[in-house]
């Protein structure tokens, strides 16, 4: 009875909120134009094909790999592989000496611009320099980028408070952690405007996605041209041929370590396990650009917005509740599964494929086979290494033992290695806990994409079904949904009641088993449900991250 | 008894003879069997293993020797090699332009070899020190030697910065003067090849290149030491490749020695090309028994020449007197074996030794002899019988005219010279207990070369010239450690000994005062230098360094009693120059026992060859002769405290053998008739061969190492010796019967 009275009193109070609510929506309506770019027409850029990006052949990589073995026979390995200031070129110094000093974006941006500009003039003997202006030059982009993202971040509350917030974190880490240094001149390059990026902000998603896809991906392009031309070595007028060092000054700024000229830490030998991983490193950035590139993003800031409300509603419901007697109620659902999905489809146009998108999907590919690749030639000629080089793996792929990252690169052979027209991209991956196979074939998978991403989204959710075999069980002589359809269920026993969630209501249960869903990822599958369990065992087998982070926002 | 004797000389005679005749009546097969095994022989000597360092060199089961293997793991010692650049002179360092221009050299050199396992320079030694920069406290680890070279600029004096390594705990850095030399070590990882043992000289040339062509350069004028256990080892081997000179130097001469003696040199290349053929057979050999190549071996050649040049020049006297080459191979084999005989019996006492260098000596110049006199007697007739008009190799009228060594210069010496001269076996008793075996490791080599003048450098400079591992065996407290180490140093001849010590207690105490540091400071900065693992094993147990400034044999042997009293079974030293020195004490040991048994199997010999000859009544004076030129350089030896080493010490053993040869050839000449007509028919062929072998011994002089130099002398001087007792003083001998 009580009860019944507080229903009443919570329903009248709900009511109430969201009237207030409502009327603080208006309100702000008044100061903020939100922008849902869900039926602006998506980014259009003609992919690039592979023979365009200029990058070697797979043979020309293993070829390139035989470099390792030359340079194991000329250098000592582990803490005997000193690096010292005087292995530094004087351009590289020179270099150093400037990009430490600059104390604004303007200058870090002129800096490396202008060495950007007169790379080809190095001399072979600042090879050292060629190898830090070839990664740093990724930089030149990113002028003013978090200016530029601003109004785009604007649009979604919650995204914005944790930019801001996390921006903010970094600029005050920033004058804590690395006072005086250049640090802070990099920080107001990426967050201040300058002259020429005026009217360049990006109002849609689709203008961020053609900023990546036409400006930073360009200059990956052209990072790992640079890399893979370049000999890691300063050859001197001589002939002879001196180890590449990089200083971490530039890192940490002309304050940083204690100026001897072998300060621990500062300087570090680059080798071609830092060349071999670098590439590895900047094919998955292209790939991730490429996969941007393919489909509509427009609409995903707004999808955000609408389920953050969903949320900002959940929670001013609950603080309502927060007065009422008991743990639990029936009122409070959470956002569930079911309904986030529900919303997600209502963007008909999000996440689908571009015009171009099948061929930026298979470029994506290519750079997932370029990264595999270099890894793989990394790790194979690093591994009977001590424990020094093992940190070269980038920890994005592995955190694990010797014999975890060698299961794990067989994985990403199996599934990236495929290469070229008419090669099946079929192949098992096996869990590591249960040993259970999977077949997967993501060469084909990205060689014909699905059409729209949403069709990877499940397609049935549980109620309670899960629970309801309790029932069966003596001592639960009666359990009933406290409310039709709810997740919160009564057990009584002779009239000794309670009341317990069931978290597994509203799972899902089945996904879209065609070519068009995970048909072609998963060419096996027995059923709509046995998605799930691709899942299981690819999330068990080793190196199959970077596979899993991208499909478990689907997935689930 | 007798008759048994005789039958067995008569049976053996017999045999060799048959053995000799066959296979000349057989040439063509003997030659194709020689020519088999030679050539087989040849292919097995790239297999010897070479072994220089005091483990190798000691062996296995040497339990100092042993320990090096385990001390180098442990402290991660590697093999060294330590170069001292010092400014040239006059000069108190190096210009901040120089320093900077061989800092960066340095830097290079070091990552230039995957084998390197860590290095330190002097550049490299580092302080923690509390400094305010900006008004802020900070706690830099500052470079000692703190060198600006964008700016050219060294911070401080190089007087400051030497007085500053003065006060440290280390001995490497420490200079008696104020001068800035500039120290670099590279350690190499377990560098053991099959070829080398433990040690891979490669890795030194490449150093050394680099050294050459690059920092010498840099500056020319710089004085450049080195002076590492791994230089120590590399300058040995240069002695080994030193050695195919020498030997060259002792085929030059014994071609030119013979053909000034018999007129021609085909009596040279015979000789020459036959004791090549015996050296393929006996390095041959060693390679395919694994039989190691060390610093006795590179006297091998040279030993064999010397003691196989007898049989040739008896042989090669009998064609001069104008017999037929057959007819003086026939006369002289059977002689020949016998001296031969005596030889090697002398070469296997060495095996009595302890040590296996010596051993190893021993044997295979054994076998060499009897390969030697196969090859001469057996091979070269066999040789020669394919040339129809082949007469012989002398030709009188081109030989050197001796005719001032007529009868009359072999005329016996008055019988109360030979009582007077037997005063030599008891005055050489008198000194043999005495003698001096003081040696040193460094001492293998002379003054003047360059790891000699490096050590003298280090000593005067640094006051002292190696270091040996006070271990300790036991985790101990640091006090405990300190007050062990402190009543060694403080006993009287320790500290007459010890120079310096360095002790992972006194470098933490410098850094915490250094650096202001607090105890947990201290003990933190110590455990990440590169110093902790040098001092610490992975038990946590220490070691301290103690800087010898004398490495001989007695004053280690000494520090090591001393070590064993105070540390009360929780400490002992180790380390190559202990290894080196419990080495060298075997060297009296092998000395004695050689001489003792060579002395038995000669003298056994030489009574067999008497009594079947029915001479019995001469052994007394064929044994005295035979002795006296031994014994009288071991009188000599010991009165002029000429220190003995391993190389040294198996002179007695040689000589015992070499000199019973005269008695023998002798004896033979002698058969049916008495000794003296022996003595007048071959008593100037013995002249000769002796001299021959006395000046050959001198080739040794050309020797890299100093103990082969005055092993040549001892050798030159107990040869020459030798021929006085065997010649004249037995003449004397053999009068002691006679009432005249």
């Amino acid at each position: 009875m009580a009860y019944k009275k507080n229903r009443q009193l919570l329903n009248t109070l709900t009511l109430a909120t969201l009237t207030v609510l409502s009327f603080s929506a208006v309100a702000a309506q008044k100061k903020f134009v939100f922008k849902d770019n869900s039926n602006v027409m998506a980014q259009n850029i003609p992919a690039p094909s592979e023979a365009e990006l200029g990058f070697l052949t797979d043979k020309d990589v293993v070829a390139l790999a035989e470099n390792f073995k030359a340079e194991s026979k000329r250098r000592p390995a582990g803490t005997a592989l000193v690096a010292t200031e005087d292995m530094l070129s004087k351009e590289y110094v020179e270099f150093r000496n400037k990009i430490i000093k600059a104390n604004t974006g303007v200058e870090f941006y002129d800096i490396l611009k202008s060495y950007d500009a007169k790379y080809d003039q190095i001399p072979a003997s600042a090879n050292d320099l060629k190898f830090t202006i070839a990664r740093m030059a990724a930089w030149l982009p990113m002028k003013g980028i978090i200016w530029r993202m601003t109004p785009m971040v604007h649009q979604v509350a919650t995204t914005q408070q944790a930019i801001l917030a996390t921006l903010k974190n970094v600029a005050e880490q920033v004058k804590i952690n690395e006072p005086g240094s250049h640090v802070e001149a990099q920080m107001l390059y990426l967050s201040m405007p300058t002259e020429d990026l005026v009217g360049k902000q990006f109002n849609s998603e689709s203008d961020f996605i053609t900023f990546l896809a036409n400006e930073v991906y360009p200059g990956l392009k052209k990072t790992v041209q640079r890399i893979e031309a370049l000999k890691m070595a300063n050859i001197q007028k001589s002939g002879e041929e001196t180890p590449i060092v990089f200083d971490g000054k530039i890192r940490f700024g002309e304050n940083a370590f204690n100026g001897n000229y072998d300060d621990y830490d500062r300087f570090k030998v680059m080798g071609e396990a830092e060349r071999f991983s670098a590439l590895s490193r900047i094919q998955r950035r292209m790939y991730n650009i490429a996969t941007l590139a393919a489909y509509n993003w427009n609409g995903h800031l707004a999808l955000k917005r609408e389920i953050g409300r969903m949320y900002g509603i959940g929670v001013a419901e609950s603080a309502l509740f927060d007065a009422l007697p008991g743990d639990d109620n029936v009122y409070l659902k959470g956002v569930s599964r079911a309904q986030r999905v529900a919303v997600i489809k209502k963007y008909k146009n999000l996440y689908t494929l571009t015009s171009s998108g099948k061929s930026w999907m298979a470029l994506a590919y290519y750079h997932l086979h370029k990264s595999g690749l270099y890894l793989e030639e990394t790790w194979k000629n690093i591994k009977n290494n001590d424990a020094h080089y093992v940190a070269q793996i980038d920890p994005e792929v592995f955190l694990a033992r010797k014999e975890q990252v060698e299961t794990g690169i067989m994985n990403i052979k199996k599934l990236t290695g495929p290469y070229g027209a008419g090669v099946n991209g079929k192949t098992r991956i096996n869990g590591a806990l249960s040993g259970d196979e999977l077949v997967v074939d993501l060469k084909g998978f990205y060689e014909n994409p699905p059409r729209d991403l949403k069709n990877l989204l499940p397609t049935a959710f549980s109620g309670n079904e899960d629970i309801n075999v309790l029932k069966k069980t003596p001592q639960y002589a009666t359990i009933r949904e406290l409310k039709a359809g709810s997740d919160v269920l009564e057990v009584n026993w002779s009239g000794k009641k309670t009341s317990f969630r069931n978290y597994l209501n509203g799972r899902a249960t089945s996904w879209n088993s065609s070519a068009e869903g995970y048909g072609r990822l998963f060419p096996n599958l027995k059923s709509a449900s046995d998605v799930a369990n691709a899942m299981r065992i690819l999330n068990e087998a080793r190196g199959t991250r970077i596979l899993t982070n991208g499909l478990t926002l689907f997935v689930r | 008894m007798k008759k048994a004797l005789e039958n067995i000389y008569h049976w053996l005679n017999a045999f060799l003879m048959n053995a000799v005749i066959l296979c000349w009546k057989n040439s063509r097969l003997t030659l194709l069997i020689f020519t088999v095994i030679s050539i087989f022989l040849l292919g097995n000597i790239s297999k010897m293993k070479i072994v220089f360092s005091a483990e190798d060199l000691a062996g296995q089961g040497f339990p100092s020797a042993d320990e090096i293997k385990i001390l180098k793991k442990k402290y991660q010692d590697g093999v060294t090699s330590l170069l001292i650049v010092a400014p040239p002179v006059g000069q108190d360092a190096f210009t901040p332009n120089e320093l900077c221009a061989i800092r960066k050299w340095y830097s290079f050199a070091r990552i230039s070899m995957p084998e390197i396992q860590s290095t330190v320079s002097t550049f490299d030694f580092k302080l923690p020190r509390r400094v305010t920069e900006d008004g802020q406290n900070k706690l830099r680890i500052k470079s000692i030697v703190d060198l600006d070279c964008e700016e050219k600029i060294l911070k401080q004096t190089p007087a400051a910065i030497q007085r500053e390594f003065n006060a440290s705990p280390f001995a490497l850095i420490q200079e008696k003067g104020n001068q800035l030399s500039l120290l670099f070590q590279f350690t190499f990882k377990d560098s053991t090849t099959s070829k080398f043992g433990s040690f891979d000289p490669a890795l030194f040339n490449k150093l050394r290149s680099n050294v050459e062509s690059n920092l010498k350069t840099i500056v020319p004028k710089a004085r450049f030491s080195y002076i590492g256990q791994g230089d120590y080892q590399w300058y040995i081997l240069e002695g080994f490749k030193y050695s195919k000179y020498v030997n060259l130097g002792m085929i030059l001469f014994m071609l030119i020695g013979l053909r000034i003696c018999f007129g021609t040199w085909l009596s040279g290349i015979l000789f020459t090309g036959s004791l090549l053929l015996s050296a393929i057979w006996v390095f041959g050999l060693k390679g395919l028994t694994n039989s190691s190549f060390d610093v006795l071996s590179t006297g091998l050649i040279l030993i064999l020449g010397i003691s196989s040049l007898e049989d040739f020049t008896f042989t090669s006297f009998e064609q001069l007197k104008g017999a037929h080459w057959k007819k003086s191979f026939l006369r002289l084999a059977i002689p020949s074996f016998y001296t031969s005989l005596t030889t090697i019996l002398g070469f296997l006492s060495l095996c009595t030794s302890d040590v296996e260098a010596v051993r190893r000596m021993g044997l295979w110049a054994a076998l060499g002899s009897f390969v030697e006199w196969i090859i001469i007697f057996l091979l070269l007739p066999s040789v020669l019988q394919q040339f129809k008009n082949f007469k012989g190799w002398t030709q009188k009228s081109k030989s050197w005219k001796m005719t001032f060594l007529s009868n009359s210069a072999i005329k016996p010496f008055p019988k109360i010279f030979s009582k007077i001269s037997l005063i030599v076996y008891p005055l050489a008793l008198l000194v043999f207990f005495k003698l001096n075996y003081n040696e040193a490791p460094h001492r293998v080599f002379p003054e003047k070369q360059e790891y000699s003048q490096g050590l003298k450098y280090l000593e005067s400079t640094k006051g002292w010239i190696g270091s040996v591992s006070l271990i300790y065996d036991k985790k101990l407290s640091e006090l405990e450690m300190e007050k062990i180490l402190d009543d060694i140093i403080h006993e009287p001849y320790a500290s007459t000994l010890i120079s310096h010590t360095e002790s992972p207690w006194k470098i933490k105490r410098w850094l915490r005062k250094q650096g202001d540091l607090d105890e947990i400071e201290g003990q933190t900065f110590f455990a990440i230098s590169r110093f902790h693992d040098q001092f610490n094993d992975e038990e946590d147990k220490a070691r301290a360094l103690l800087y010898l400034k004398d490495t001989s044999v007695v004053p280690v042997e000494t520090l090591k009693k001393i070590v064993e009293m105070k540390c009360h079974g929780l400490c002992h030293i180790g380390g190559e120059i202990v290894a080196y020195s419990d080495f060298a004490g075997l060297v009296p040991k092998t000395l004695i026992d050689s001489l003792l048994v060579s002395l038995v199997l000669v003298s056994l010999v030489i009574a067999f060859l008497a009594i079947a000859q029915k001479k019995e009544k001469h052994i007394p004076a064929l044994l005295l002769s035979s002795f006296w030129g031994a014994f009288f350089v071991i009188m000599l030896m010991g009165h002029l405290h000429l220190t003995l080493d391993f190389w040294k010490s198996i002179f007695a053993s040689i000589l015992v053998g070499l000199t019973g040869d005269n008695a023998i050839q002798y004896l033979f000449a002698s058969e049916r008739k008495e000794i003296n007509s022996g003595i007048e028919s071959r008593g100037v062929a013995s002249i000769i061969t002796n001299v021959l072998m006395a000046l050959t011994s001198l080739v040794y002089l050309g020797s890299y190492f100093s103990s082969p130099k005055m092993f040549g002398v001892i050798l030159c001087t107990g040869l020459l010796a030798s021929l006085f007792g065997d010649l004249w003083l037995f003449q004397g001998f053999l009068s002691f019967n006679s009432k005249k």
